[in-house]
């Protein structure tokens, strides 16, 4: 009988391992799976929302805080363009997450591998990762490297280029070729994998990866891809929204002027908040840059409110007044398109470019006089002008700044506290913001 | 079997063996059988003497196995007939230690037999350790063990049987301020210091043999015989590898066979003293008013004025209003009087203060047959606490024994605890408005509630809804009636056992306990709180141009409801034995057990909620809708949410001991634990644990000789164990979500791949000597332990262009030493006719510190936290606190710290030197105590008893708070410490404060709070309890009861003493000090 027992519960007890292999949390997952994989990219909490570089914007100049005599010593040097250490969470790890996950996501990919049953889907995630890590890479070279210069920039040093999720392998900077070089073959592999139009604007596509192409190519100065790439976005997707109109605007006068996932979204992103001094509510918008638009631009109303004496932002993408959208829209390519025709010559495909985007921005009851330019020069003095009334509080005014700067241009940023100016010469190392002080500490690569 | 992997088979075969090594046992058991002796055809007469220790009566009772007993005459001399060869005659008494005789021959019979016996301690006899798997003697077992029994359990009043433990053994430290990250340290309790940095820090809770995963509060302390603590690794490995902290093994009350019917009961009513408000650091009114007007003047609130919705405090209304010209001087002044001639803490006091009230009744029946025992307890507490936070309990227990056989006997409970409990009025320090700590007015003159402008300003909220919102005022006199949140907990826990005794010496055990509990956690604001019309206004939609309203959030209240499920089963199989052959003695116990917990959560939030009638109306969770004052799109809050987690394992255990002739004991255990750690390769699954332990009765040696000291006893145990964190694992991991705005699934990588993970490994020394003194006059133990912990789990702050979700990955880091000493001495002082003192005193040291640790922030700066976290650094205490060098105040009345050696106030540099190389960082110490105990003293005078406890915490520090000038602007928190600040060139010489600074610098105030200035000892002394009880004599008294006594209890009566001269209590700094308690109660059985 006894031995019955004991043989009985030896016997079910056979099967324990199988009575361990339970989860333990019933939400946790390895992920291995095509779907998973996907999903992992599909984290918008992580790939897209809060993500962008900020440090940029806070010392990009087209705002300014009339309260900052009042706020924290660490603000104020930040403000004024001055060196100070900061720490994680930051521009760096916000940055570095959807790159992990992106080299995280090629690696599991390559353990599934492609048959012809899971192609579109796991071409998809491929491409998608290829964009996410080239995506990121460039936005962080922008902030952290300096200008392009093809004399200089191959031994100026950019950011870390990260290919693997293994933690254990040392960061090192490479230069800024080097980086801009990645992003560049990255979006390039991206955008013969990925559909042209996405499911959902958080994903990328074909238009974002040839928006994304554009945008380094401009950064680069070169303006004949940079040209390439912007036409072959548009042609997938080139509608603008007409303020006067469209479904997509909600009302100009709104907090919330714009939809989210407009018709001119390409890519969506959101900006992180960083050290908060551009948050809408705080920043205050540069009054000679407000007073610039004319009182039949739309813009006008749509991008800003009084707030106190001065004009607060409201112009974002993100269907939220305090939430910077920094993605890709149609707007920047039709400007990258103009600005890089103008600089090749083409000054009359430039304005027309230009004029088409600033119709849809003119009050509908007010003659439209188109702006038109006979030479160069004037073109793109004009164009760059637009492209900062329309792409402002979007990350890329610093990128802009440091191109125009390349070329000469002499752009001296100003800023004022209780009375003493501070001022960022054209060809300050600080273009490259400082890194993270505990990167350094822990890594060893060189400070800006 | 053709598709078994390999790994697979491999695990199954352990697995088996371990199985068929019980298997094997029961038929063993089966063929062991007793040794026939030799039969003597004429029988031996002998004769013999017991010598007993001086003082002690002569009588011992003297048995063999087959051949009847006897017992000696009053001089100890005794007689007897062998009968049979070999003769094991066995002498024994209650108050003694058993002795053995072997007669294996007749040359063993030439001489007279002469036994010299021991003295027991006799509180010691009566006191059962229980390991959870066995119930052994002190002598008995080579492990260190703290028992706690029931009437010291009663020294304590409260309701949570933890807080009883306290000052009530040796190495027991309640962890007082410190925080930790780790959800596995709710009872803030550690036994023997720490064994890890990362890994689970509470000691493991065991109720009557079975782990518990219940609310500690629902166990009733009255229906609790004993509490036994085990130390070291040789009393706790045999619970295998959560045994790392220490176990605290709890047991129940229980009826014993052949009981006449006993009803005992305990009533007794808590009541405390108010709270002392001075324990939240705040300057007076006048104070905080003038720092505003300075504020104000500055332009520091311009930015909130200008949006014209922001709350700003009632002293920046007058202000703005005098600004304005809306008001004159004269009235301002009489705006401001008012808020400086109310005494607030006053006015909280009487407003949302008691003294509290605790009611807790006890009953319970025992009783026994010759083959049944049975009780039941029924327990109800209810009360409320200083601010009205209603609680209640109701326990209701029922356990029985019945001999089915005279070889089976079957046991089972049951039991069931209710509670509940609901919140209480606002904490003094807790409302804000505008972001600024409050100093309104609670009610005006007539005693109606007066508002107060928490989040927005009145003249905007009176005036933006065109008189379409609802009121958006708070009122702090009401808002507690109108938003409450309570929680409802309920527990059932089911035990059955099966013992079938085998042969006399060996019985196999089949039991199986099953417990789960819900708990319901309710928050419910009604339509007419704050809370609720906040939300409600803040997402409706104003047409203004209609004037239609339209209610995204429905007007009405809110119902949030948070339900959770926890259960566990554990089913066990074990076989016991317990032999004497000769003069060895073996104990041995083997089994397995299989248990699962599980955890089931879901939350949910509805809107519109009213309770009369009952209705709830539907909202969109999806959309976002833009906030009525700031435009800001944003979901409505709440929602769904599941949890569900399961945890399982497997264990093998067996425990043995053998004991020769009493004198030397020889033990080990060892225990395989599996888990499904999820993400673990299954190598990783399991963990074999082992320990081993020798003792040695010095006073049983014959040449022992000491009479003074007849109890002497040596034990050395040592043991190993380990630790998994189950989240910690070698793939990338993630959990499944989804979000609103991509309407996508999700997966999140919550745990980068980490494949060199490994377990922890502990290991554990303990060298122990028990001594008992003649006539039991003073008794004792100390034990010295190290602990050695390797391979542990550590936050590592790696190079984040890895990963950047944290800055900082677990890694097997850190190495970790801990030593310690525990002591007890009880001690009869005088032992008089009528008049009893004794004491008791527990003494306790716990030095651990960092040996080894991989990691770049291994530097002092990690340590000007505090030490209310767990920080490594290489060669100092786990906790430890270090500050900055201070260097006084400048002539401007800047703090001055250090930089490259010279005075400096760059505070930017002097932190960044202070990361860099620590130059100019200072380690003060110990932030958690090294040495502490407690000293009971017993008095008793005929029917009276008094007794105190006086507890001791000595060799810690403690950083206190100080003025901030960041906090005064930020927050309009003004530390009182604002009246010492530097205010003029000289006070410099008079002061460590610093002067008052605008705009803030924040990096002069943490400078300063991390400076060697704010760190003062904490060592202190303080009256625990006192405790004063008459015992009624239910014969003289002629009253029906067996014994009656009735108690009166002060609780937390301060301290008596502290190192530090600023007045503070340094474990309860900057909080609203623990309050007295004072109980009466009357407790006794008829």
């Amino acid at each position: 009988m006894l031995l019955l027992v004991c043989t009985g519960i030896v016997m079910s007890f056979m099967g324990c391992e199988k009575y361990l292999d339970i989860k333990s949390d019933s939400k946790l997952l390895i992920p291995g799976k095509l779907n998973e994989i996907q999903g992992i990219l599909d984290d918008v909490g992580q790939m897209n929302n809060g993500r962008t570089p900020s440090y940029a914007e806070a010392v990009g100049g087209d705002f300014f805080l009339p309260t900052i005599g009042t706020l924290n010593q660490s603000v104020r040097d930040i403000y004024v363009w001055k060196k100070f250490d900061y720490q994680f969470p930051n521009d760096w790890s916000n940055g570095y997450l959807p790159i992990y996950n992106a080299n995280l996501s090629l690696e599991l990919l390559d353990k599934l591998g492609r048959n012809n049953k899971n192609a579109v889907e796991w071409d998809n995630v491929k491409g998608s990762s290829l964009f996410f890590r080239s995506y990121y890479l460039y936005l962080l070279t922008a902030q952290y490297g300096l200008g392009f210069n093809s004399a200089t920039s191959g031994n100026e040093p950019g950011v870390v280029i990260r290919l693997s999720s293994d933690f254990n392998i040392r960061s090192v900077r490479s230069t800024v070729n080097e980086c801009l070089g990645q992003a560049i073959r990255d979006a390039e592999e991206a955008s013969a994998l990925l559909p042209d139009i996405p499911v959902v604007l958080t994903r990328p596509s074909k238009a974002a990866a040839f928006a994304q192409l554009s945008r380094i190519y401009l950064y680069m100065r070169d303006y004949e891809n940079a040209l390439i790439y912007a036409d072959k976005c548009l042609k997938i997707k080139s509608e603008l929204m007409d303020f006067n109109t469209d479904t997509d605007v909600l009302g100009l006068t709104l907090n919330v002027p714009f939809k989210k996932f407009n018709k001119e979204t390409v890519f969506y992103t959101e900006m992180s908040t960083g050290f908060g001094l551009h948050a809408p509510s705080s920043a205050r918008i540069d009054t000679a840059l407000y007073n610039s638009y004319l009182p039949n631009d739309l813009r006008k109303t749509a991008y800003f409110k009084a707030n106190g004496l001065y004009q607060q932002f409201k112009g974002s993408y993100s269907s939220s007044a305090s939430v910077l959208f920094s993605g890709f829209a149609t707007d920047e390519i039709y400007l990258n398109r103009a600005e890089s025709k103008a600089w090749l010559g083409d000054i009359g495909g430039a304005m027309d470019d230009l004029n088409f985007l600033l119709k849809k921005r003119w009050r509908v009851s007010a003659p439209y006089s188109p702006l038109t330019s006979v030479n160069k020069i004037d073109a793109l003095r004009k164009i760059r002008t637009e492209r900062r009334k329309e792409l402002l509080m979007r990350g890329l005014r610093w990128a802009d700044l440091k191109r125009y700067n390349k070329e000469g241009e002499e752009i001296r940023l100003q800023r004022v506290i209780n009375g003493v100016s501070y001022f960022l010469e054209p060809n300050s190392l600080f273009y490259a913001v400082p890194l993270p002080a505990d990167i350094i500490e822990l890594t060893g690569i060189p400070q800006n | 079997m053709g598709g078994c992997n390999n790994e697979r088979c491999l695990l199954g075969g352990r697995v088996c063996s371990a199985w068929s090594f019980l298997v094997l046992l029961c038929f063993l058991a089966f063929f062991d059988s007793p040794v026939f002796g030799q039969k003597l055809k004429v029988p031996i007469k002998i004769t013999g003497k017991v010598i007993v220790p001086d003082g002690l009566p002569n009588q011992v009772y003297v048995r063999s196995k087959n051949y009847g007993s006897a017992g000696t005459d009053s001089i100890g001399n005794f007689r007897w007939v062998v009968r049979a060869f070999p003769e094991t005659l066995r002498f024994s008494r209650v108050d003694l230690y058993p002795a053995m005789r072997i007669l294996r021959k007749e040359s063993d019979l030439s001489a007279p037999i002469v036994v010299r016996m021991i003295q027991q301690v006799k509180e010691l006899e009566q006191v059962e350790i229980s390991t959870g798997y066995q119930k052994v003697k002190p002598n008995e077992t080579n492990g260190t063990v703290s028992v706690i029994d029931a009437k010291m359990l009663g020294a304590r009043t409260g309701t949570n049987i933890l807080d009883r433990l306290l000052g009530q053994s040796s190495g027991l430290l309640l962890n007082v301020g410190k925080s930790n990250s780790n959800p596995q340290n709710k009872t803030g309790i550690s036994v023997r210091g720490l064994g890890t940095i990362n890994g689970p820090l509470d000691p493991l809770i065991v109720l009557d043999g079975f782990i518990y995963e219940g609310d500690i509060n629902n166990i009733n302390p009255f229906d609790i015989e004993s509490v036994s603590i085990l130390k070291d690794a040789s009393a706790s490995s045999i619970w295998g590898a959560r045994a790392g902290n220490g176990v605290i093994v709890i047991s129940s009350k229980k009826a014993r066979m052949n009981q006449s019917l006993s009803i005992s009961f305990n009533a007794n009513v808590t009541v405390r003293s108010l709270p002392d408000l001075d324990g939240f650091k705040q300057a007076a009114t006048a104070d905080v008013l003038d720092v505003e007007r300075f504020l104000f003047d500055k332009g520091y609130f311009d930015a909130r004025i200008v949006n014209g919705y922001s709350a700003l405090s009632p002293g920046v209304e007058l202000f703005l209003s005098r600004r304005k010209g809306q008001i004159t001087a004269a009235q301002l002044e009489e705006g401001l009087e008012a808020f400086r001639s109310t005494d607030l803490k006053q006015e909280w006091l009487k407003e949302f203060y008691s003294h509290g009230l605790l009611q807790q009744y006890s009953v319970s029946i025992r009783s026994g047959t010759a083959k049944n025992s049975q009780s039941v307890t029924a327990a109800i507490d209810r009360g409320y606490d200083q601010s009205f936070a209603g609680s209640r309990r109701y326990n209701l227990r029922y356990a029985q024994e019945t001999l089915i056989n005279p070889r089976l006997t079957l046991s089972t409970s049951i039991s069931l605890s209710f509670s509940s409990g609901s919140s209480g009025r606002p904490a003094y320090g807790s409302v804000l408005v505008g972001s600024r700590q409050g100093y309104s007015l609670l009610r005006d003159a007539a005693g109606n509630p007066l508002p107060w402008a928490r989040e927005f300003r009145a003249n905007y909220t009176d005036t933006a809804g065109t008189g379409k919102l609802l009121d958006w005022n708070y009122y702090p006199t009401e808002e507690y009636k109108h938003a409450r949140s309570s929680f409802n907990r309920q527990e059932l826990l089911g035990f059955g056992s099966l013992r079938y005794k085998l042969l006399d010496f060996l019985n196999l055990e089949a039991s199986y306990q099953r417990q789960k509990q819900d708990l319901t956690n309710i928050q419910v604001s009604d339509g007419e709180s704050f809370a609720s019309r906040n939300l409600v206004n803040s997402f409706s939609q104003l047409n203004r141009a209609t004037g239609v309203i339209r209610y995204v959030i429905p007007n009405g209240g809110s119902l949030n409801t948070d339900r959770q499920e926890v259960s566990s089963s554990t089913a066990r199989l074990q076989v016991n034995l317990d032999k004497n052959i000769g003069v060895s003695s073996i104990g041995f116990l083997a089994g397995a057990e299989i248990r699962e917990a599980r955890l089931e959560g879901s939350g949910n939030v509805l809107y519109g909620y009213q309770d009369d009638p009952l209705i709830y109306q539907a909202v969109d969770f999806t959309g976002s809708y833009p906030n009525f004052i700031t435009g800001i799109s944003s979901p409505i809050p709440g929602g769904m949410n599941l949890v569900s987690t399961q945890n399982r394992f497997i264990s093998f255990y067996g425990n043995g001991s053998y004991s020769y002739r009493g004198r030397y004991r020889l033990s080990g255990s060892i225990r395989r634990d599996g888990s499904n750690v999820f993400g673990a390769n299954t190598n990783d699954k399991w963990k074999p644990l082992w320990s081993a332990g020798l003792g040695w009765s010095l006073s049983q040696e014959p040449f022992y000789n000491l009479s003074w000291l007849p109890v002497l006893r040596l034990t050395l145990t040592y043991g190993k164990s380990g630790n998994v964190d189950l989240s910690k694992t070698a793939y990338a991991t993630g959990a499944m979500g989804s979000n609103s705005a991509s309407t996508l699934p999700f997966v999140r990588i919550s745990r980068i791949n980490n494949p060199d993970l490994r377990w922890e490994q502990l290991s554990q020394v303990n060298l122990k000597v028990d001594f008992g003194l003649r006539g039991d006059r003073v008794r004792g133990s100390i034990a010295y332990y190290r602990k050695h912990g390797s391979d542990l789990y550590g936050s590592y702050l790696y190079d984040y262009t890895a990963w950047g979700a944290s800055a900082e990955l677990t890694r097997n880091v850190a190495d970790m030493e801990g030593k310690g000493l525990d002591a007890e001495l009880h001690s009869k002082n005088i032992l008089g006719d009528g008049f009893n003192w004794s004491s008791d005193l527990y003494f306790s040291l716990n030095k651990s510190k960092t040996v080894k640790y991989y990691s770049t922030n291994n530097s002092l700066s990690a340590l000007l936290g505090g030490g209310s976290s767990i920080t490594p650094v290489v060669g100092l205490p786990l906790y430890s606190i270090s500050a900055y060098r201070w260097g006084g105040l400048d002539g401007a009345g800047n703090p001055m710290g250090y930089l490259k050696g010279n005075l400096s106030t760059d505070y930017t540099a002097i932190a960044a030197e202070g990361r860099l190389n620590a130059a100019n960082i200072e380690y003060i110490g110990p932030a958690s105590p090294t040495s502490f105990g407690s000293l009971i003293n017993s008095l008793s005078f005929r029917n009276f008893t008094l007794s105190f406890n006086i507890s001791y915490r000595f060799g810690y520090f403690v950083k206190k708070r100080s003025f901030s000038s960041s906090e005064a602007i930020g927050s309009g928190l003004l530390h009182p410490d604002y009246y010492l600040r530097w205010q003029r060139s000289g006070d410099e010489v008079v002061t460590t404060v610093p002067s008052f600074v605008y705009p803030q610098n924040s990096q002069r105030d943490s400078f300063y709070s991390s400076a060697e200035v704010n760190v003062i000892a904490g060592d202190n002394i303080r009256l625990d309890y006192v405790n004063f009880s008459y015992h009624l004599n239910a014969e003289k008294w002629r009253i029906p009861f067996r014994t009656l006594d009735v108690f009166a209890n002060a609780a937390n009566l301060g301290l008596l003493w502290k190192a530090n001269k600023f007045g503070l209590d340094p474990d309860y700094l900057d909080q609203v000090t623990q309050t007295k308690g004072y109980t009466i109660g009357i407790k006794g059985s008829f």
